[in-house]
């Protein structure tokens, strides 16, 4: 009898339950609308895909630019803007078939001329463009062959070229927008991508809006515009601001920093993703035209005397890996030999190598060289995970009477004082896709322009860098990587610290959004509950 | 205008006064205190500041670490001890500038009067349509962010106080007819603006400074907190600040100490400032 | 009045005319080139030379200062070095953010400071009075940018009431207005006292309260109102501490108003956005110290006849 009466109960509250909470209906279309909130701690430089130096302006091309090539979730290559391509047998002639019926964010129709426009604009040196330009490395001239079809000629055959053009960098800008905006462009770009530029509020957040006639997406995302209304940059300088606002559900996806990572795992109410850094996340670099680091001895003994594993645990709370060379484990023709070949931590060597160099201690242990005291100065940018790491980089350096000095500028003009070579040495990181980022940081054609920072010299690097960049056969490519990696670390440009692993948590309301193995989060796919 | 009160009496009335404000008193012991810690740094402190103490990064307050320790492991206790150093650096030095130049140029204006005046007292009106972060941040732009340029940068945006300060007591002497005595014996202008003008000076001049310490270091503090003043690792209470603000959620510690390290010098300094200005000054006694 | 109003504006020509001097001088007073500053040292010959034309240092001083003085009437302060848009579009879209949190604190600062002062003032409990005081000095001399990380630490992170990152909105504004607004309350509380109390010895004061007026209606008809009045120009003078106090709190709660411009400006080497603010500051900070004074003239008629 009470058995009986507690089943109908039961039944009764199931029933009751049913009709307050009915359950989803399966196959239920996401739903249109809302707004997707990202966040940085650096304000883009430009929007200019072409003009930035920036790695927050290449995510944000992602969403407001569609590259003529890109790569699937897997990494494989997939149509973009050209539905096909070929190469001639000896990689100098790449053909191009474009899709139709794509439109610019300003109406005008994306062609063959439009591919042309941009793509020389993107080379041209007035441009001044330090990332783009060098995507498309050697292109000799780009032919309109039809109202959809395009020629790329090349000077020399370029083995990252097909990568090069999936970076979003290498999106395709419209050629009316870009005549007519001139300088203004960049405070409001003009692409194909699925979302279109709306607002940029100086210092606070960039709008996109849902390009609702966006229907040339990739494969590995649904056909159509995106489900989300809008698409919002917000700028939050300070990490833990962000962490507060991401828990606070002021932000949609979150990549956590280290301090953090912990605690917002341990909620359990978060999405989350974890990869390593596509690119070294930070390294000391030298300028070699500058005293003490044109000496290479003292170059090398500062790779033995710095002890990365506490940088790593301090700076990073131990989430990513210690880095040993220009490339991480994360980017194809990387050179895993290179964590046994690369100076480890050696401080009896660190000092003989000073002292060959002639900085010998002198009074208070303060290495001295014909009177004058071992200081230099580094540039670094206002990033808490790089503060925290240059000071410990500086403790450790004290412990041989070294002093080393923090200055710390905005990333921007970072990049400028870097380019001009006012710096002794100074931090900086880098994403990007592919092995192909050494020519950027080491050939000698990017002094002052590019990102070759350690203002160095030589031939010999440069022959190794032109010959990764032609050498089509995949084994001799990493063979050449190899070396050029080995070399690098022989002529101690830099003194590689760390990658970092990105932990992207994303609020429990987002459904569908996906991780590209490229490190940013596709969005074409995500609905806001 | 009251002349200047012969030493010794001064000294004895000041301590009968103060022993009937402890308040003041625990204020300017305070200030005593931190003078003292300043120079005895490396005795009182029980870590070198600097030093980065293994597997002790963001220890909590404890007995080992008074104040607990920062995200890369320093003792913060004894980072806020080596502070008082640079603190009293940015004190003595802010006040030293503004002073200095205040004085000369309120001396000048009010003793010859006429165009020097017109001209001191319009550099000055332009200089106080500014208000003072504002301008020491624009100094700062021309010189570049460092601890010196900031310690001069506020130093300059405080010159006209003491400019306006020094030429209202010099005009008052003058209308006074007192110095018109002095001159007509004879005595050269310099001698009179040292013996008879700047004696008069230094009680409004006093209340002043002690004052104006305390808003210096707020706005030298603001400063490196902003980062465009002392950098890392120098354990300033701003930089300090400016590091913690990361760990608020994880580390109160870091955030707690240095900012009441700058409230209590501050506040003892306004304190004082409040006691002396009616003890020196007793018309504005309220 | 017609004649005081027109001798306050004459003055106003000096100061009008040393604010723009200095903030043109600015660029000239830089030790060092400032072209080569802003570009770097390795910048190329025709660079420079296009940004000394740019910036018209090719030309004499003094018709520097006169185009300098001319294009700011028009309202064109040049172009960010940083973002190449023109100065004035930067300000004006950070302007409203700082205007809104500087009137928000100013509000709060006066309504909270002066009743403070006035109780103060007028209660006959010394407790009263000196915890009053107290708090007044704890406000003056807590730095902003610490009491506004401990807002942050309460309110937002262990309370979660108030957002940290919005920046548009009422609740946005309480917890900057908050940490601004307390130096200021406290210099008002202790003007206002300190006035209230000097009235109250008065003549005239006593005069009322022999006549048997309530005590009450004594203080608040006649000693407050009275002594409200040089609390006025110290609203004033307080409005220039609360714009320049924002430059810190706008940091701290990571609005994007002109203070947290002019320090980005200052650490990118941006100098002509550095000029068009603390031109632009300055400039309001003159127009509101006349507006007092005006008002100040207004309410007490002595002054008129001056």
């Amino acid at each position: 009898m009470v058995a009986w009466r507690r089943l109908a109960r039961i039944v009764l509250l199931g029933v009751a339950l049913l009709v307050l909470f009915p359950l989803p209906r399966l196959y239920a279309q996401p739903r249109v609308g809302g707004e997707l909130v990202l966040v940085s701690g650096q304000e883009p430089d430009t929007l200019d895909a072409q003009k930035t130096s920036a790695a927050v302006t290449g995510t944000l091309m992602r969403y407001l630019g569609d590259t003529l090539v890109t790569k699937d979730l897997k990494g494989n290559y997939t149509a973009g803007l050209a539905k096909s391509w070929s190469v001639s047998r000896d990689g100098l002639t790449w053909t191009f078939q474009l899709k139709d019926n794509v439109k610019f964010h300003d109406g005008t129709r994306f062609n063959a001329q439009a591919v042309k426009v941009s793509i020389e604009r993107a080379v041209a040196p007035e441009t001044k463009s330090p990332i783009a330009g060098a995507l498309f490395g050697p292109v000799a001239s780009v032919q309109v062959t039809g109202e959809l079809a395009v020629v790329l000629k090349l000077k020399e055959p370029f083995s990252p070229f097909l990568d090069n053009l999936t970076d979003p960098r290498a999106m395709i800008v419209s050629p009316q927008a870009v005549q007519q905006l001139g300088d203004r462009f960049g405070r409001s770009p003009v692409g194909t991508g699925p979302f279109k530029f709306q607002e940029w509020r100086s210092a606070d957040r960039i709008i996109f809006a849902r390009n609702p006639d966006y229907q040339w997406g990739p494969s590995y995302v649904h056909a159509g515009p995106p489900y989300a209304e809008r698409l919002v940059l917000r700028i939050v300088p300070e990490d833990a601001s962000q962490v507060a606002a991401f828990e606070r559900g002021e932000l949609s996806i979150l990549t956590a920093p280290p301090t953090d990572v912990k605690r917002l795992q341990a909620t359990g109410k978060y999405q989350l993703s974890t990869f390593l850094r596509k690119g070294v996340g930070l390294f000391l670099e030298f300028n070699v035209t500058r005293e003490p680091f044109s000496d290479l001895r003292v170059r090398r003994a500062l790779n033995y005397a710095i002890e990365k594993k506490s940088v790593l645990a301090i700076a990073l709370e131990g989430l990513g890996e210690e880095a040993y060379g220009p490339l991480p484990p994360s980017i194809w023709g990387y050179w895993d030999g290179i964590t046994s070949y690369a100076p480890g931590y050696d401080p009896a060597q660190a000092k003989k190598l000073l002292a060959e160099a002639g900085w010998r201690p002198g009074e208070g242990g303060v290495l001295q060289k014909d009177g004058k005291p071992f200081a230099f100065t580094i540039f670094i940018a206002p990033i808490d995970t790089w503060r925290r790491s240059a000071q410990i980089v500086q403790a450790q350096l004290r412990a041989y009477g070294i002093q080393m000095d923090i200055q710390t500028f905005e990333f921007g003009t970072l990049l400028a004082k870097f380019r001009a070579g006012e710096q002794q040495g100074g931090f900086m990181g880098y994403t990007y896709t592919s092995p192909d980022i050494v020519q950027l940081w080491f050939h000698s054609s990017n002094i002052g322009t590019g990102l070759a920072f350690s203002h160095y010299k030589d031939p010999a690097l440069d022959k190794m860098i032109e010959a990764s960049r032609t050498e089509v056969d995949q084994q001799k490519r990493l063979a050449i990587y190899r070396d050029i990696q080995k070399y690098i670390v022989d002529k101690a440009l830099w003194v590689p610290l760390w990658t970092n692993t990105n932990y992207v948590f994303i609020q429990p309301s987002v459904q569908g959004a996906k991780l590209h193995p490229d490190g940013f989060v596709v969005v074409n796919d995500a609905s806001l509950r | 205008m009251s002349s200047a009160i012969p030493q010794r009496s001064a000294v004895v009335l000041m301590w009968r006064r103060l022993r009937r404000r402890p308040v003041v008193a625990g204020a300017a012991m305070v200030l005593v205190a931190l003078v003292v810690l300043a120079a005895a740094a490396p005795y009182v402190a029980p870590y070198d500041p600097f030093i980065l103490i293994p597997g002790g990064t963001l220890h909590p307050p404890s007995r080992q670490f008074l104040f607990g320790t920062d995200e890369l492991g320093r003792d913060i206790a004894s980072r806020v001890v080596y502070g008082t150093r640079i603190s009293l650096q940015i004190g003595f030095v802010t006040v030293g500038i503004s002073l200095l130049f205040g004085t000369i140029f309120g001396l000048l204006a009010g003793y010859y009067g006429g165009r020097i005046e017109g001209a001191i007292m319009a550099l000055m009106d332009v200089l106080l349509a500014f208000p003072q972060i504002l301008l020491a941040l624009a100094i700062l732009a021309m010189l570049g962010p460092s601890l010196t340029n900031a310690m001069i940068a506020v130093g300059i945006s405080g010159v006209p106080v003491y400019a306006r300060t020094a030429r209202g007591v010099t005009l008052a002497l003058r209308s006074m007819d007192y110095l018109d005595a002095a001159r007509a014996q004879g005595a050269a202008d310099l001698r009179i603006l040292l013996r008879h003008v700047l004696p008069n000076m230094i009680p409004p001049i006093i209340v002043l400074a002690t004052a104006g310490m305390g808003i210096s270091l707020l706005v030298a503090a603001g400063l490196s907190y902003l980062g465009l003043g002392a950098q890392p690792p120098a354990p300033e209470w701003g930089a300090m600040l400016s590091e913690a603000r990361a760990y608020l959620r994880n580390a109160w510690w870091m955030a707690t100490f240095p900012g009441l390290a700058i409230m209590v010098v501050v506040l003892s300094l306004n304190l004082c400032g409040d006691w002396l200005r009616d003890f020196l000054d007793p018309r504005l006694r309220t | 009045m017609q004649a005081y109003l027109a001798r306050r504006f004459v003055l106003l020509v000096p100061t009008v005319f040393g604010v723009t001097l200095a903030a043109f001088l600015m660029l000239h007073l830089t030790p060092g080139d400032p072209v080569a500053i802003m570009l770097g040292e390795f910048a190329s010959k025709t660079d420079v030379t296009r940004l000394r034309r740019d910036l018209g240092l090719d030309q004499p001083l003094v018709m520097q200062y006169v185009r300098f003085v001319e294009r700011a009437a028009r309202g064109d302060l040049g172009t960010s070095i940083r973002s190449r848009r023109a100065v004035t579009a930067e300000i004006s879209d950070r302007f409203p953010s700082t205007i809104g949190l500087t009137l928000a604190a100013m509000l709060l600062a006066i309504s909270v400071g002066v009743p403070i002062g006035v109780i103060a003032a007028t209660t006959k409990h010394v407790a009263v009075d000196s915890a009053a005081m107290a708090f007044a000095l704890l406000g003056l001399s807590m730095p902003t940018f610490w009491s506004g990380l401990l807002l942050i630490l309460f309110f937002s992170l262990k309370l979660g009431w108030l957002p940290i990152t919005e920046s548009e909105g009422i609740r946005a504004l309480i917890l900057p207005a908050v940490a601004l607004a307390a130096p200021a309350a406290a210099v008002l509380a202790r003007i206002t006292r300190s006035s209230v109390l000097e009235v109250l010895r008065q003549e005239y004061i006593r005069t009322a309260r022999s006549k048997g007026l309530v005590e009450r209606l004594v203080i608040y008809r006649h000693a407050v109102r009275n002594a409200l009045i040089p609390v006025l120009t110290i609203v004033g003078l307080q409005f220039g501490g609360l714009l320049a106090g924002a430059v810190i709190v706008e940091s701290v709660f990571a609005r994007p108003g002109l203070g947290r411009l002019a320090v980005s400006a200052i650490l990118a080497r941006d100098f002509p956005m550095v000029q068009g603010v603390v031109l632009v500051v300055a400039v309001m900070y003159v127009f509101v110290n006349l507006s007092v004074d005006l008002m100040y003239g207004f309410l007490d008629p002595r002054i008129r006849y001056q």
